[in-house]
């Protein structure tokens, strides 16, 4: 008989990081091999709640652990973040399109994410570390709320390190402890250093904050051709049959969640669709 | 009988059925097909051709069905029936999986998949092109549905030519005919409207042809073939509803705004009727039936409509909060999006929305508001 698309797996929890007041990484180790491609998602289920589509935020080069961040925001995002080490996470999946790995070799790659929309661009920043001889220059730009709502400190001050990654972090409103920059993410696009001809951009966040960050880019030279977001919507299946992820004719779960930017663009302008 | 014999397929009077019932259950088949259940006429089991709707019509109009006397003895002389075979494939609700707690872990408990081998008799051509619909949403795509294919492949059908099509009909200006395609199904009947009438039957897959050479009957003649075809050609031009498809479809996508669907919105009251009757829809939800100490799930796929506000949830609010949007996204996905997304056609006329919209909304009188308004600027 076919494949299941609707029965999930059970794997163990080995692994749980507190990222923030809200979010967790939880870290699970198949049995088999989970292989993927950077910006693809899972549906993780919470017993008795429900599934939800969740990024995968680890490294496909390490396809021994299966990685997924995720913030506390509900029903079923709050059980999933009470989890704890020894617990079952209850996965389908991977599903959706992936970030441009591919297309974008030799080019360079700027990435600009806002809050947690940094989890499935993180195991895009991690396949390029990988195989960084394969890409041109990388520049993560990150924002969030506040101080407290950044993500993936850890690997921020690991990036940052490195000779040949430029990070820049910004938040909307810091607290009195903050040293670093405030003000929005698409401010900081100005001040990076980047060749619009070659660069590929991946963006992800809240659909405003996509929608700014496309115009700077198109303000600093790049064309939307050159442009990759992610598309968020209701998701019952995450295989193209339940109809909730649809955006005019996008079915977001099969087509997306990740496009080129001119291919969504004029349905990201129409109200209610 | 040889099965060159066979291929050339059965005439013969009422007994030709009885012979088509008889057979069909001798082989397995639970057989259904139409039947007056109440005010309408629904697909419902039958072991005797007699439980058929002999002389018995609807006559169809927005917010109206109605049964009514007809003039001739014969069964297949109604319209669409109120449900389509989308029950007999995507059933309203069912288990897919139960998830129970082992101490710290959880256990998944697959539901099992039941595929009851079903015959249907009298399936007209608009409801088998939009099983080519659900199919290309279950069963073709790359997470091919094991419930829904198990049943598609139990379902057997006996198409009928349309030769009374209801009021409502526009399938032939879908790119649909009164006549179905014998691709789409195992066997094909005409009904030959007499006093005394007629029956045809002709085999188009080896299923099909199997039934056939274990039934009696005549040859088909070639009068019996000029007969079909003329009826046929009367049926077509019966039917005068339309709607375009090249024309509603760059009207539809032209029509972006909400604002475009707040007359109609006005006068829809979101009872999701349209989508219910509606034989290509295919959304589904699943939901939660947890046991009663909480320590076991059973996840059930349930049907969903684009009506429902929930449907487009999203963090604290649905994406299409008003009714016109709501309205906006089902007559753009039916006659707009839809083939972008699966490679066929959305909608294939057989004016279900219509007939069961309880506040009689005209579906291609709306989408046909929407062509001249695209053909005015
Ligand atoms: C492709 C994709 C990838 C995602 N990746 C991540 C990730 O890596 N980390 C993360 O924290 N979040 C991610 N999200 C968002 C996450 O799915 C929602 O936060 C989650 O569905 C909220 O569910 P809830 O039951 O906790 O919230 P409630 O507000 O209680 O929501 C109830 C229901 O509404 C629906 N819903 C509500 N909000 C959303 C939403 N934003 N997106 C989709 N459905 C929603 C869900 O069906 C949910 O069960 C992703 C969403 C998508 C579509
Ligand atoms: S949209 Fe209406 S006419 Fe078209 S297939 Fe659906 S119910 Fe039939
Ligand atoms: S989105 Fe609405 S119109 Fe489209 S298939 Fe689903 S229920 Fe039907
Ligand atoms: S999530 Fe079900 S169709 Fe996309």
């Amino acid at each position: 008989m076919t494949h299941d698309p609707f029965i999930p797996t059970p794997h163990r929890i080995v692994e749980k990081r507190q990222e923030t007041l809200d979010t967790v990484t939880l870290v699970v180790e198949p049995e088999t091999p989970f292989v993927f491609a950077p910006g693809q998602f899972n549906m993780l289920y919470a017993l008795g709640r429900g599934e939800v589509p969740i990024s995968i935020s680890g490294d496909p080069g390490e396809p021994s652990r299966l990685v997924h961040t995720l913030r506390a925001v509900g029903l079923v995002t709050d059980a999933l973040a009470a989890l704890e080490v020894g617990a079952s996470l209850v996965v389908r999946g991977p599903f959706g399109s992936s970030w441009p790995v591919e297309e974008a070799k030799g080019h360079d790659v700027l990435i600009v994410a806002g809050g947690i929309g940094l989890a499935p661009l993180r195991s895009t920043i991690l396949h390029i570390l990988r195989h960084r001889e394969d890409y041109g220059r990388l520049a993560i730009l990150y924002g969030a709320r506040t101080d407290h709502d950044l993500c993936f400190a850890d690997d921020l001050h690991e990036w940052g390190g490195r000779f040949d990654v430029e990070v820049r972090v910004t938040v909307d409103r810091g607290s009195p402890a903050w040293r670093g920059r405030q003000g929005v993410v698409t401010a900081v696009i100005d001040k990076t250093d980047f060749d619009p001809a070659r660069t590929v951009a991946m963006v992800c966040g809240p659909e405003v904050m996509m929608r700014h960050t496309a115009r700077a880019l198109r303000a600093a030279g790049m064309k939307d051709e050159q442009v990759y977001l992610t598309l968020e919507r209701n998701m019952k299946c995450g295989i193209g049959q339940c109809g909730h992820c649809q955006l005019g004719g996008e079915l977001i779960c099969r087509d997306g969640p990740v496009y080129p930017y001119p291919r969504v663009a004029p349905l990201m302008r129409i109200r209610e669709l | 009988m040889s099965a060159e014999t066979a291929s050339k397929g059965r005439a013969g009077g009422r007994e030709l059925l009885d012979a088509l019932v008889t057979t069909l259950i001798a082989k397995g088949y639970r057989v259904m097909g139409p039947r007056r259940e109440g005010a309408a006429l629904q697909l419902e089991p039958i072991d005797d051709v007699d439980q058929l709707p002999w002389a018995v019509v609807d006559a169809q109009g927005p917010g109206r069905y109605r049964l009514e006397q007809y003039e001739q003895p014969v069964a297949f002389a109604h319209g669409p029936l109120a449900f389509s075979m989308r029950r007999l494939v995507s059933p309203p609700e069912e288990r897919l999986v139960t998830l129970r707690r082992k101490g710290a872990e959880l256990a998944v408990e697959p539901a099992a998949v039941h595929a009851r081998p079903t015959a249907v008799i009298g399936a007209k051509g608009c409801d088998l092109r939009a099983l080519r619909a659900q199919d290309a949403v279950f069963r073709d795509g790359a997470h091919p549905d094991p419930r829904y294919v198990a049943r598609r492949e139990a379902l057997f059908t006996v198409a009928v030519a349309c030769h009374r099509p209801a009021d409502t009909c526009f399938c032939v200006s879908r790119g649909g005919d009164v006549r179905p395609d014998p691709d789409d199904a195992d066997l094909l009947l005409t009904e030959l409207v007499s006093a005394s009438p007629r029956y045809l039957l002709e085999a188009s897959s080896d299923r099909g042809r199997e039934v056939l050479e274990a039934m009696p009957g005549d040859a088909i003649g070639e009068d019996d073939r000029v007969r079909a075809s003329g009826q046929d050609h009367a049926a077509r031009e019966a039917m005068v509803r339309a709607l375009p498809r090249e024309a509603a479809q760059a009207a539809l996508l032209a029509a972006e705004e909400t604002e475009d669907f707040e007359a109609v919105a006005e006068r829809c009251l979101a009872c999701q009727s349209c989508t219910a009757v509606c034989p290509t829809c295919f959304c589904l939800t699943v939901e939660e039936e947890p046991s009663y100490d909480g320590q076991a799930s059973t996840r059930v796929r349930r049907r969903d409509s684009c009506f429902s506000p929930d449907f487009s949830y999203m963090h604290g609010g649905a994406v299409r909060g008003s009714r016109a949007g709501r309205y906006r996204h089902w007559m753009r996905h039916k006659l707009a999006t839809w083939s972008g997304q699966w490679g066929l056609d959305g909608c294939v006329g057989c004016g279900r929305c219509t007939t069961w919209c309880p506040a009689g909304i005209d579906f291609v009188a709306e989408a046909t508001r929407h062509i001249q308004r695209q053909e005015e600027t």
